[in-house]
Parts: structure tokens; C-alpha cells; sequence
């Protein structure tokens, strides 16, 4: 399903039936998953239909900027680093391209939606929460759900410290596919309330096609990726 | 082709110069009051570049747009200042003078728009409310569409756009739904006495669990908040993303979140009993239960 597609297009598995295609004088989209069925009429020059995985924070209503993962606790001796993959939950968009030009045309997801406050009612925020078992090893995932996180906890501070939560800002987000959804990111921990997230220009996993992202400061390339701060605890 | 009437020469601009169009005033004395507008119309404008550049990032959009406003509106003041002295040939100091007595006039006459001005100004300072919020003022609730000079304009969720004076905003009690990221709602459930209430707590935990703006932290307060004379009062404290509650009327939040809870419990068997009432008679051999909600109809214990 993933991947750049030239129109008439047909996708049909267990989950979910996509037709895109000339259907008497217009271009056609349909979408059917379960019940929940999405038809639009299209103009004649779209020739291109890109389906990719985009940043998990717009379902089922676009209410927060950040994605929040949360896993059993880390604990991490002082300096030290520690690699360990999670899984965030994957949203899927559809793009219409013509001329090299694409615009989003819709976007569907398999998986749960939950959200949280990061911090307090007054400074805090508001995030796409998700809960992800610890793995050693790129777990095996059903790619239309959940992507694979490889996340590099970085020990700054000169304490022993329990992480189990990390937030990731949606204009910082690097999403990659092909055989699996995946993304790659560093936090790097200053305390037991302070630490910063951020995202390696390259993907930790091979083969892989960078996805096209939804929100404009990736696609600017002099703008400067500082990362996420958390300011309001790691655990 | 340069039409007869403006072919000068220098020497007729000159003489034209000291030529008085009324009184005293001049074509010279005009024509500096116009420029010394002009200057200030400039002057504004760059200034207006200037502002957006510097806070731009900083300030909201109508928050800015209002700060611009009040800084150009003393720029023409300064502008009138240094102009009107010329323009009418007298010394500043009288033009002062004039300008304070013009000024205790339109004060003592227009109390009220000064009032409002004054606080619209503190409005912007304070930051209590601004655009895009959702706010109750006195008794107007709705989405403030901007901070005006004299007013604060607000659209409610019937759709109506109503104008509260800035002193009213000001000076009234003011509740913005916006300014935290979350917000917490109460619902109240009571349930039989016989009904087990630990197993009604999870149940309505794992429902709330699912619902996707119930927020995950902090997490849902359940618990028995009182015993009635018919129930056993269970609360539940819910957070939800404030711009997600906002957008909805509170009963429409309320009407989607209650139906589930109910149909939750009943599920599993536990009730949400009638208001009940056992009434014991000293002398009579019997005692009646009523259950409200029946034609009232007295059931004889004793009968058998």
C-alpha cells in the first residue's frame, strides 16, 4: 500500500479496500474501512496517488503538536547511553500529486487514540499519548498500526535516573518506510525533569524511504531542528 | 502641457508663500501642516514595520495589531503638536493650553469612552483574555473574536456576536476556558445499595480508559462521593484537552460522556436505582414501600 502509485490505482487487504481511478469524466476516490466509507471526485490532471506514513498527532481530531510514548522504566547509570525500541502508533495519508506538486487527501488509522498532559493544567501541554512495551530488538509490527522507534536514551547528568516517557514535537518528526514503518531519535536526559528529543537527518534503518511530511518546517531545509525540550520530567 | 494657472515662477511661489489664505495662516503654513502629516503618516508606517518586525513573534496577532495602534495614535498626536503651532501662527505654549482645555472638555464629556479605552489598554496588558478564546463575561459565554479600542467583541455558541464595553470586561468577573491546556468536568452517578461499588469504580475506569479525550494524565478521579437516602453517590473527575471541551457546549460534552457510563454499568448489572422512600406506620400492622415513578399503589407486607 505504501509507496507512489500511478493512477488507476487498486488496493484491497483484510482491513481496508482503496480504488483511485477515471471514473466517467472525472478521477475517483474511494476508500472503505469497515463500516466507514470515503468517497471524493477528483479533478482529470492528478495523475499520482503517494501513500505514506505521516506524523501520528492529526486522528481523529488535529488537538495537539506533540506525541507522547510511554514505556516501562529505564533506569540509566550516570553518562551513560542505552539504545531500545519502542512502537508509536501510525497514521496513514494519502496524497494527490500532479506536477510534482501533492496535496493531502486523506488520512485513515488503525490504531488507538489516546490523549495527555504533559506537565500541569496551566504550563503544560497537550499530547497523543501511547503506550509501547521496551524491546532489545526491532520488534515484529503490523506496519498499517504501529512503526518502530529506535530511541538512543542519552545520561547526561551525573545521578542515576528512571526514564519512561518520551515527547516528540510533530515539525521535528522524521518518519521512514518500506518493509516497516520506523523512525529514529536520540533523547538526551539533564535531570530528572529536563531532557531534549530529537531526530538524526538519517534513518537508523536500512532501505527505508523517507516519508513526505505533513507539516511545513520539514520541508524547509534551512530551518534548524533544535529538538523538543521536556521540561516537565522524563518518568 | 503645464496649464496656465500653475505656470509659476519662483519668484510668483515666494510672493505666494507670504499670501495669507485666512487670517494669519498662510499658503506656507498649509502647506508645513500638510507635509508635517504626511511626515507622520511616514513616520507611523515605518514605525508600524519596525513593531511587527521586533514583536511579531512575541505578541498576538490583535494584542500587536492594538499596541501598533495606540504608538501611531501619539505619533499623530506629536505630529498635531508640532504642526498646529505653525499652522496657526501662535506660540505652542497657548496651543498647550488650548490642547489641555480641549482635553478636560472631551474628558468630562466622554467619561465612558475613556473608561473604555483605558481598559481595553489594561485588557491587553493584563493578557487575561484574547482572541480565539472561550470565555464567560458576566453572563455572556463565547469565543472572543478581538479586543477592539473601546469594546470586546464575542460570538457565542447560539451563533449571536455580542459587544461588551472593555470597562464592563474589565471590571466584571471573567472565566477563560482557554487559558489552561486542560479542563476538568464532574459527573455524578448513584447507584443501589446493593450493587458492589468497587466493581462500578473499575467499570467506569476501563470505560473512561477507552474514551479517547478523557485525558490519560492526570488521570480520572472516581469514587464514592455520599450515601443518599436511595444511592450510593459515585463522582467522576475527568480531564479533557480545554480546546477540545471548548468547542462543544458543556452539554453536549456532558450527554456524550453520561449515556456511556450508564449503559456501562447497567451492562454488568448494576442499577441506577428510583428514588425510594419506606414508610413504617406506628399502629397499622403493615409498612408501605413507595417507588416513585409507580401509580403509587401500596404493597401490604404483612398480607402475604
Amino acid at each position: 500500500m505504501y509507496g507512489v502509485h500511478s493512477l488507476p490505482y487498486d488496493y484491497h487487504d483484510d482491513i481496508i479496500t482503496l480504488h483511485a481511478g477515471p471514473h466517467e469524466e472525472a478521477t475517483f476516490y474511494r476508500r472503505v474501512i469497515g463500516n466507514e466509507k470515503i468517497e471524493k471526485i477528483l479533478g482529470n490532471d492528478e495523475k499520482i496517488l503517494l501513500i505514506n506514513p505521516v506524523e501520528p498527532i492529526n486522528l481523529p481530531v488535529p488537538l495537539c503538536r506533540h506525541l507522547e510514548i510511554a514505556f516501562p522504566p529505564v533506569v540509566l547509570r550516570p553518562g551513560t547511553e542505552r539504545k531500545i525500541y519502542l512502537t508509536f502508533p501510525v497514521e496513514i495519508g494519502v496524497f494527490l500529486g500532479w506536477e510534482g506538486n501533492y496535496d493531502i487527501l486523506d488520512l485513515f488509522s488503525f490504531a488507538p487514540v489516546k490523549f495527555s498532559l504533559y506537565g500541569t493544567p496551566n504550563t503544560g501541554i497537550i499530547t497523543r499519548w501511547y503506550y509501547s512495551r521496551t524491546y532489545g530488538a526491532p520488534p515484529p509490527v503490523d506496519r498499517r498500526r504501529e512503526g518502530v522507534l529506535e530511541l538512543t536514551l542519552k545520561n547526561r547528568s551525573a545521578d542515576y535516573l528512571e526514564v519512561s516517557r518520551t515527547i516528540f514535537e510533530r515539525s521535528e518528526m522524521r518518519i521512514f518506510y518500506g518493509e516497516l514503518v520506523a523512525m529514529t531519535a536520540v533523547m538526551e536526559i539533564y535531570s530528572r525533569v529536563v531532557a531534549q528529543t530529537r531526530f538524526p537527518a538519517r534513518s537508523a534503518f536500512p532501505g527505508l524511504t523517507g516519508s513526505l511530511s505533513l507539516y511545513a518546517a520539514q520541508k524547509i531545509p534551512v530551518v534548524q531542528h533544535k529538538g523538543f525540550l521536556m521540561e516537565h520530567g522524563v518518568a | 502641457m503645464i496649464p496656465e494657472a500653475l505656470n509659476l515662477t519662483l519668484n510668483q511661489i515666494l510672493e505666494l508663500r507670504q499670501e495669507h489664505v485666512l487670517g494669519n495662516i498662510s499658503y506656507y503654513n498649509v502647506a508645513l501642516f500638510i507635509i508635517s502629516l504626511i511626515v507622520a503618516f511616514i513616520v507611523a508606517k515605518i514605525v508600524e514595520i519596525y513593531l511587527r518586525k521586533k514583536f511579531g513573534h512575541r505578541m498576538k496577532k490583535d494584542q500587536l495589531k492594538f499596541f501598533i495602534r495606540i504608538v501611531q495614535f501619539f505619533i499623530f498626536i506629536v505630529a498635531l503638536g508640532i504642526a498646529v503651532p505653525s499652522f496657526l501662527d501662535v506660540s505652542i505654549t497657548i496651543v498647550l493650553i488650548a490642547l489641555a482645555g480641549v482635553l478636560v472638555v472631551i474628558a468630562l464629556s466622554s467619561q465612558k469612552v475613556i473608561s473604555n479605552f483605558v481598559s481595553g489598554v489594561a485588557l491587553h496588558q493584563e493578557r487575561v483574555i484574547s482572541a480565539g478564546d472561550y470565555v464567560e463575561i458576566g453572563g455572556v459565554s463565547g469565543t472572543v473574536e478581538g479586543i477592539k479600542l473601546f469594546s470586546t467583541l464575542v460570538r457565542t455558541t447560539a451563533g449571536v456576536f455580542v459587544r461588551v464595553p472593555n470597562d464592563q470586561v474589565y471590571s466584571t468577573q471573567v472565566s477563560n476556558y482557554y487559558a489552561n491546556a486542560a479542563r476538568r468536568y464532574e459527573y455524578t452517578l448513584g447507584i443501589r445499595y446493593q450493587d458492589d461499588t468497587d466493581q462500578a469504580i473499575r467499570l467506569l475506569t476501563s470505560h473512561l480508559e477507552q474514551f479517547p479525550f478523557a485525558l490519560k494524565n492526570p488521570p480520572p478521579d472516581i469514587f464514592v462521593s455520599d450515601i443518599d437516602s436511595s444511592s450510593v453517590i459515585i463522582k467522576a473527575r475527568v480531564w479533557f484537552p480545554s480546546e477540545w471541551a471548548n468547542t462543544r457546549d458543556d452539554i453536549s460534552l456532558r450527554t456524550g460522556i453520561l449515556p456511556g457510563m450508564k449503559k456501562t454499568l447497567e451492562d454488568a448489572g448494576i442499577e441506577l436505582p428510583y428514588t425510594q422512600q419506606v414508610i413504617h406506620f406506628a399502629r397499622e400492622p403493615f409498612s408501605l414501600r413507595v417507588i416513585e415513578g409507580n401509580t403509587g399503589e401500596g404493597e401490604d407486607s404483612d398480607s402475604g
